[in-house]
């Protein structure tokens, strides 16, 4: 039986389909998937479901690419990003779809709760649906917070502490629990690792397995319909959902995939500096979709801060997850709901307010050093790629100071790896001309290093070598 | 659902083929973006060192013995991805006299080491069985479809260097593998 919504080939094309329909029950699977009627006719207000699985497909097409290349050790994620985003062809656009799509999955899933409790579309024995949907909502949320580790640059490492600290307030069990999530005390590559296994294999696996349930249960409860008429009378006036819905979701998936690309292509993702766990200078600030909980946590100083890294972020998110056994009325429209209403406007205008808030404070403290961040981020993006050099030349080339360095190693350290009083030179050369660096020495303050004491009494030849011996040093 | 009436079926028709052409205009795109991203370099020919001349020097000829092969290990630069390293690789060097021959020890069959066996005075790829003349030269009866691949080399003040390349397997015909 050949369903009508697949127009059948002739010939020998539809011979071939005739024999593997016999053997694989093609069309049943195909008048199963695509024949369900839609009540109440098709609408793009259905199609943010379908555009997250399109993302959701998508972030998983990106990520294995992505993984072709990069690899989770603090020796050498931060590189293979560089690498991915300077060297390997089409990187910065892999990557960039990737960056991009974990924000549009967020407003995505935003966008189909939004529309799904404006319609009322939970109530009626979709409890269960509504529940798998509540934790596909929660694991896109982990996806985003482990992923956001991975690059292993500056934004990567803060972010982490400052999420993992807030898990370390859950009382008794917080430093267990932060000991468990970077696998020791001190963040390195069993931290990376355990983030990457979490987000690349645990994740995906999860959320796979939580569509399948979503969707089963999707087609057994049947669509809810519009708001407007019951399901009875939506039930009387049906479409197929091939081709007119998929038709639909395709365009807004095509919408949403524009969207992504134009970003990816014209706005490379972010890559700052490598992690440096001494640049007390940064300011760290999450993704903009977390900004809201950010500024949460300013308005409860000292012990209270549970209150507002924990206690209410987790109610709002156990009303959300149990809104079908609160809502139980039968009333599907929105305007007989009044405090369903209320509550979601309220939230999204306290999320708003939060937002804004967080916003205008970063742009009245830190602006200048966000701005200066920023540029920082574009300036490494815009350097070079320089391998790593682990050759047997490069050991060799890595010679020791001149005398002179003597005074500056009291602080820098002896081989200028940083001390208790001084950064760390490696690198200094990329940042500064030797010239720069030679005048430095004499009046640090005029080359934004103030905290440095000026040593104008090192002879203008010791400089020279000192500049010199710091534009080798890897 | 066979009352689908005419001009339905047309829009039909219409939705199914835009489909379609949206899955194409953000397949074509993806599939060219991820071909590129998984082997654009890995195609790229000439990705080698290429350019000037790389002599590594492998030690004096009065420490090679006349006429027996001798083997000797080479440190080489790669660039393996993002990071610069060092490998180690194998060559065997025979003085004749003044003169100095130098092979890599990779098989032009299919890459695996030949080794110098000096009872049977020849070199023996225990792989699928090749065969080389202690000149370098195939035996019959070998895999190699060409005998083993010569490495330039050139003494100056008694000190002897080569420039290591890698070479494409399998043909007759000794070909740069960059």
């Amino acid at each position: 039986m050949a369903t009508p919504a697949i127009p059948v080939p002739g010939g020998v094309a539809g011979k071939i389909y005739d024999w593997l329909d016999e053997r694989a029950g093609v069309s049943e699977l195909l008048h199963e998937l695509l024949d369900e009627p839609i009540p109440g006719g098709t609408k793009y207000a259905y199609a943010f479901g379908s555009a997250l699985i399109f993302i959701f497909v998508m972030q998983c097409i990106t990520g294995v690419f992505l993984a072709m290349y990069y690899v989770p050790s603090a020796e050498d994620a931060h590189k293979s990003v560089e690498y991915i985003m300077k060297v390997v062809p089409m990187g910065a656009f892999m990557r960039g779809m990737h960056h991009y799509g974990s924000s549009a999955m967020v407003i995505m899933v935003v966008c189909h709760i939004l529309q799904i409790v404006i319609w009322g579309a939970y109530k009626n024995k979709r409890e269960v649906l509504w529940l798998v949907g509540a934790g596909l909502f929660q694991l896109v949320l982990v996806f985003s917070l482990s992923g956001y580790l991975l690059p292993w640059d500056m934004k990567a490492y803060y972010g982490t502490v400052v999420t993992v600290g807030i898990a370390s307030e859950v009382p008794v069990l917080g430093d267990t629990i932060k000991r468990i999530i970077i696998g020791g005390t001190t963040f390195g590559t069993i931290t990376i690792s355990r983030f990457f296994m979490v987000h690349v294999f645990l994740l995906p696996a999860l959320t796979a397995g939580g569509i399948g349930a979503h969707l089963y249960l999707f087609r057994k409860a049947k669509p809810a319909g519009p708001f407007t008429m019951s399901e009875q009378e939506a039930s009387f006036n049906v479409e197929p959902f091939w081709p007119g819905q998929v038709f639909k979701d395709a365009v807004f998936s095509l919408l949403v995939f524009g969207v992504m690309a134009y970003l990816a292509w014209n706005i490379p993702a972010p890559l700052e500096p490598k992690v440096d766990p001494s640049a007390t200078q940064y300011v760290a600030r999450p993704e903009w979709y977390f900004l809201f909980l950010f500024q949460l946590l300013k308005y409860f100083p000292g012990s209270t801060a549970i209150i507002g890294s924990l206690i209410i972020p987790g109610v709002v998110m156990t009303i959300i997850t149990f809104l079908p056994f609160i809502d139980r009325g039968p009333e599907k429209h929105p305007l007989k709901r009044p405090f369903v209403m209320a509550g979601i406007l309220a939230l999204f205008a306290v999320i708003g307010i939060l937002h804004f808030a967080a916003k205008s404070d970063d742009n009245k403290n830190f602006g200048e050093q966000l701005k200066k961040q920023e540029e920082e981020g574009r300036k490494f993006l815009d350097e070079k790629f320089e391998p790593k050099d682990t050759s047997v030349k490069a050991a060799v080339a890595a010679e020791p100071p001149p005398a002179a360095f003597a005074q500056c190693a009291v602080c820098h350290g002896e081989t200028g790896a940083g001390g208790p009083a001084g950064p760390k030179l490696v690198g200094v050369g990329k940042k500064r001309s030797k010239e720069e660096i030679v005048a430095l020495i004499g009046n640090p303050a005029q080359y934004n290093a103030s905290k440095m004491p000026p040593l104008a009494q090192v002879p203008e030849a010791d400089r020279v070598k000192i500049a010199e011996w710091l534009h080798k040093l890897k | 659902m066979s009352d689908v009436s005419p001009v339905d079926q047309g829009k039909r028709t219409l939705m199914s083929l835009g489909t379609l052409a949206i899955g194409a205009i953000i397949g074509g795109p993806m599939a060219f973006t991820a071909f590129q991203f998984a082997v654009g370099n890995a195609i790229k020919k000439g990705g080698g060192e290429g350019g000037e001349k790389k002599w590594i020097e492998i030690g004096s000829l009065n420490d090679f013995p006349d006429g027996t092969p001798v083997q000797k290990k080479i440190s080489i630069d790669n660039v393996d991805g993002w990071v610069k390293s060092s490998s180690d690789e194998a060559v065997w060097v025979v003085r004749q006299g003044e003169k100095i021959l130098t092979f890599t020890a990779t098989c032009p069959h299919l890459g695996c080491k030949v080794n110098w066996v000096p009872d049977q005075n020849q070199y023996f790829c225990p792989c699928h069985n090749s065969y080389f003349e202690k000149t370098g030269n195939k035996k019959p009866g070998s895999a190699a479809a060409r005998g083993l691949d010569t490495l330039e080399n050139q003494i100056a003040d008694g000190k002897v260097s080569v420039v290591f390349k890698r070479y494409k397997g399998v043909t007759d015909k000794k070909e740069e593998f960059a």
